[in-house]
């Protein structure tokens, strides 16, 4: 397993709320999903994923259930919160602000 | 906003359900650790390798979990459960000890809460009437003597009324027990006669139907108390309209007073003051004045007002010379008495509890002491000293709220058995029940107690280094340093403590049998009492007792019976001025006041008070006869001296009769009428059939030299054939003396019993502290037994230390008791505040039982020294050989390399003087072991 490049903690809770914006999931799902998306460029240790997860849910920018998931057993399925998805615009929007300003600098030529 | 609800509940669900949220993290994780293993073998791996990877993939899950849960919870709150949680199992898991601490601890907060109880209820509860400070009573009080009287006269009362203007209103009350018919049946009832006003000034409302008002003052009307018109009637309604009997008039309800009001006292019925001629003379005080003051007046104000009101009477009429008014606030005049009591019995609890707290805190401390590996162990697998210490307060004060529930429990009851030998006269008993500010106060005592006794233990971890306690294993059982001068303080403390209590104890005992078996001047034993009322005064009553006593002394049992105006110890009493001979009615400034008494012929008979000289009243002593009159040796030695005073003239102001002049012709001896405490006062006794007015209602007194109790039938019956309108009730003269001791008695019982109990607890908190102290010697007499020290000299020496802490505690405990003693000296009877006595022996006592304990401890010990010896040498050498392989201690090693045995084989056959001189070496062992 490739060493996963180093992610800022918010930047997580981005991607995080992003994933879960689209479907319902659980915590297994949301982490092959991200891993899809990005062609194996973004991968969360598994270690820092639950407990990003969990902190979200403590947040109360997601809310959990427990439902039936694949293998017959139960899992947790993590659904966004009407603050979460005012949290996940706004964070987007400051990413892309960062992210363009960063563009920006790295833009200047050299002399 | 929804927000912080998603995240309480995320919160709570994991706090309160946290067995669930475990579970859920763990199936939320395997369930990750599935899918992952199953798309591993997806990609071709075994299923074995693909668990093994998908595990993997979850780093370090238990540090995982440990972070997921910690960041679920809150921290403090987690740490505090595990506290509680570790200091139950403690508490369960070395049951002797925790048992002793609850149960002493339970011992001292139940004796607090108990009195706690009273005195929240009696002394610190508001009183149960509107505005209640806003309540007083008003009585004359002399300037020339400074003695003040609780009753005032009519006029007097009607000029206050008129002229005052603090006031809002002003009533006057005056009554006692008498015969009333109800329901066609007679019976006693406690009536008093009011002034309209008098519901307003306790601001009473009618629990239903009317109070009466200004101008009903000589209505027949009544209003009853809740209490009794349910027992008469079955509810307070079917009171309404009823006719009862009282006061010689048919008299009608028309109210029920609010439940739980019965001022004064257990007052039944109420009814309107002019029923009976008002006594109109303005020296004739026989009522009770009570007042509302008006809202924002201050009471100097008021006293000033009626100062200056006073001052204008006394000009206006001669007889109020001298006379100025006091104002005494309600709660004052209800619960002054019990208050000294009262806080008296909370000093002896608090020393109980603190007694108590020793004993726990030296249970604390001896615990602690064998906890010190696994505090060194905690320490240093990452605990702070501030969680040490954090869990060691948590533990105590676990323990002490246990021991508080136990001791609510213990409260609980012995408030009851208090309730059921308190005096009945105690104010406010009926209110006295365990409410929320007793268990508040509970509480707060057992946090204060459960800190007090986490200290040392707290301060002892904290000090204790991490090595120091690691390297405990070596000298396993050894308790040096474990606080001794703590320890020996508070056995000096318990010792104090025990014999402050005991002297209070023992001086009120003293106090208390001078009292019971004190000359009362008559005699109490086989004496019946009956108390009648008679429906009407005058000539009538007077025929009815004269015909009653007459017949009864006719039966068969009786010896002597009379009749007798006021029973001695009786709180209403008659008195008045006198003279003699037309001689003045002052000496010295003070008016001669005498206690009147009016009884039929052969009283002094029926209580064996000895006539000193001339005769007792018999049958001649009639209405129209020349009036006659008996007096008291102390009022014949205040009038005549020694001469003789039979024959002389004495006038009172009792009785429209006695005005006129009465011949002495009797001396009878002193008689403490007032109260067992109280010396006699001059008396005079007046023939009944000469003054028909008091004389409608006796008390009857027969003596018998049979059990009283067997004279009531016939009584009962002679009386009804006489007339059966008559209520009749039976007591004997010892039980009225019973009750007249019942406040001393009742606080000699409690003192002496909580002194008991500190003395015991006291004892056996010496008995631990000390028998640790020796156990911790123990090795070092083994080894002075081996060197040849006789038990004798052993003994001598730990007897002496013991004794010096004796010495100690007895010390400061007498400083102590002298100060306690001289507080409770105003309610010692006969018997001094330095009584030398009682003093004397409670040290002695202690002394004796410290004595006893330490030679009992030390005596095991060194009998059982045989194995001892060797034990302790094996422990000397292995302390020697482990200390030399540490650095951190360089004794001189050559002294320690020579086995100690041959040094020890050498003084063996040294003569015995040998023991007491100490040898180097070996000593410098013992010291060193003690550091370890």
């Amino acid at each position: 397993m490739s060493k996963p490049p180093d992610l800022m903690q918010g930047t997580l809770d981005l991607l995080l709320l992003k994933i879960i914006a689209l479907a319902p999931q659980h915590g297994w799902a949301i982490s092959q999903r991200l891993k899809q998306v990005s062609s194996q460029e973004l991968q969360v240790s598994d270690g820092s994923l639950y407990p990003a997860l969990h902190k979200l849910e403590l947040a109360g920018w997601v809310t959990a259930e427990w439902k039936t998931g694949e293998l017959g057993r139960r899992a947790k399925f993590y659904t966004l919160t009407r603050a979460g998805r005012r949290r996940l615009e706004h964070e987007t929007e400051h990413w892309r602000r960062v992210s363009t300003a960063i563009t920006r600098v790295l833009q200047l030529k050299e002399v | 906003m929804w927000r912080w609800l998603y995240a309480l509940r995320a919160r709570l669900s994991a706090l309160l359900g946290s067995a669930r949220s475990d579970r859920d993290l763990n199936d939320e994780l395997s369930f990750h650790v599935a899918m992952q293993a199953r798309a591993n073998e997806a990609l071709g791996m075994s299923s074995a390798e693909a668990e093994r990877r998908a595990r993997l993939s979850l780093d370090g899950v238990l540090q995982l979990k440990e972070r997921l849960h910690e960041q679920r919870s809150i921290p403090w709150f987690d740490h505090l459960r595990q506290d509680v949680t570790f200091a139950l199992r403690m508490i369960f898991r070395t049951k002797v000890v925790s048992l002793a601490a609850i149960v002493t601890f339970a011992l001292g907060i139940g004796a607090n809460t108990a009195i706690f109880s009273l005195i929240n209820s009696v002394l610190l509860s508001p009183l149960p009437y509107d505005s209640p400070d806003r309540i007083v009573t008003v009585e004359p009080f002399w300037t020339n003597t400074g003695q003040a009287n609780v009753v005032s006269s009519a006029p007097d009362f009607r000029d206050w009324r008129e002229q005052s203007h603090v006031f809002d209103f002003m009533a006057f009350h005056a009554g006692r027990e008498v015969r009333v018919v109800s329901n066609a049946a007679p019976m006693f009832a406690s009536v008093q006669l009011v002034t309209p006003d008098f519901f307003n000034v306790f601001g009473v409302r009618p629990a239903t139907g009317r109070l009466w008002s200004e101008g009903e003052e000589r209505a027949p009307l009544a209003v009853v108390s809740y209490a009794w018109a349910i027992g008469q009637f079955g509810n307070a309604d079917a009171a309404i309209g009823k006719t009862i009997e009282a006061v010689g008039q048919s008299l009608q309800i028309v109210g029920v007073a609010s439940s739980g009001f019965t001022y004064p006292g257990l007052t039944d019925i109420w009814a309107p003051s002019l029923l009976i001629p008002v006594n109109s003379n303005r020296g004739g005080h026989n009522y009770f004045v009570v007042g509302r003051l008006r809202p924002g007046v201050r009471l100097e104000g008021a006293r000033a007002e009626m100062r200056d009101i006073a001052a204008r009477l006394e000009k206006e009429h001669p007889e109020n010379r001298f006379k100025s008014i006091a104002i005494t606030p309600m709660r004052d005049r209800l619960i002054g008495g019990a208050q000294t009591t009262l806080w008296l019995l909370f000093g002896t609890v608090v020393g109980v509890l603190l007694i108590a707290c020793v004993n726990v805190a030296h249970l604390q401390l001896a615990r602690s002491a064998a906890r010190g590996r696994e505090m060194a162990v905690r320490s240093a697998i990452g605990a702070g000293s501030g969680r040490l210490i954090r869990q060691i307060l948590t533990e105590n004060v676990v323990l002490g709220f246990v021991g508080c529930l136990v001791g609510l429990l213990f409260g609980s009851l012995t408030l009851q058995l208090f309730l059921l030998i308190a005096p009945a006269d105690v104010p406010r008993l009926s209110e006295v029940h365990i409410n929320g500010r007793v268990l508040f106060f509970a509480l707060g005592v057992t946090t204060l107690c459960s800190l007090l006794f986490g200290i040392g233990p707290a301060t002892r971890v904290s000090r204790a280094e991490v090595s120091s306690g690691l390297r405990h294993q070596a000298t396993r059982g050894q308790v040096r340093g474990t606080a001794p001068r703590l320890r020996s303080t508070l056995v000096v403390a318990e010792i104090a403590l025990s014999l402050v209590l005991l002297t209070a104890s023992g001086l009120l005992l003293r106090s208390f049998m001078r009292l019971s078996h004190v000359d009362l001047g008559f005699s109490t034993e086989r004496v019946l009492v009956t108390t009648t009322s008679y429906p009407a005064g005058g000539p009538a009553a007077t025929g009815f007792y004269r015909d009653l006593i007459a017949q009864l002394r006719t039966l068969p049992g009786v010896r002597h019976a009379a009749g007798v105006m006021t029973m001695p110890f009786d709180t209403l009493r008659a008195n008045s001025g006198y003279s003699v001979d037309g001689g003045p009615t002052y000496r010295d400034g003070e008016p001669l006041i005498a206690e009147i008494q009016v009884v039929t012929p052969g009283y002094f008979d029926t209580v064996n008070t000895p006539i000193r000289s001339g005769r007792d009243f018999d049958d001649s002593d009639l209405a129209g006869r020349p009036q006659v009159a008996i007096v008291n040796e102390r009022l014949a030695r205040m009038e005549v001296g020694d001469g003789n005073p039979l024959g002389r003239t004495i006038r009172t102001g009792m009785t429209p009769e006695s005005r006129n002049g009465m011949q002495i012709i009797g001396v009878v001896a002193d008689a403490r009428q007032r109260s067992p405490e109280t010396p006699p006062r001059p008396e005079i006794f007046l023939p009944y059939l000469q003054h028909p007015g008091p004389g409608s209602r006796l008390t009857i007194l027969t003596q018998t030299p049979l059990d009283p109790g067997a004279l009531t039938g016939s009584i009962r019956e002679t009386a009804r054939k006489l007339n059966p309108g008559v209520p009749i009730r039976f007591s004997t003269m010892d039980e009225v003396l019973t009750k007249a001791l019942s406040y001393p008695r009742f606080r000699t019982i409690l003192v002496s019993a909580f002194a008991l109990l500190a003395v015991i607890l006291a004892l056996v908190g010496i008995y631990s502290v000390l028998s640790y102290l020796v156990a911790e010697q123990t090795p070092e007499i083994g080894v002075r037994l081996a060197l040849g020290a006789l038990r004798r000299d052993i003994f001598n020496r730990v007897i002496g230390r013991s004794m010096r802490l004796v010495c100690g505690g007895v010390i400061v405990g007498l400083i102590l008791a002298l100060v306690a003693a001289k507080a409770i000296e105003a309610m010692l009877f006969d018997v001094r505040a330095r009584d030398p006595m009682t003093i004397a022996a409670v040290i002695a006592l202690l002394a004796v039982t410290a004595l006893t304990a330490s030679s009992a401890i030390t005596a095991t010990i060194v009998i059982g020294s045989r194995a001892l010896t060797s034990k302790s040498i094996v422990s000397i050498a292995f302390a020697a050989i482990s200390a030399s392989t540490s650095p951190a201690i360089t004794p001189p090693k050559t002294s320690l390399m020579l086995p100690p045995i041959t040094r020890l084989k050498m003084s063996r056959r040294r003569a015995p003087s040998a023991s007491r001189t100490p040898i180097s070496g070996v000593c410098s062992a013992t010291r060193y072991e003690s550091t370890l």
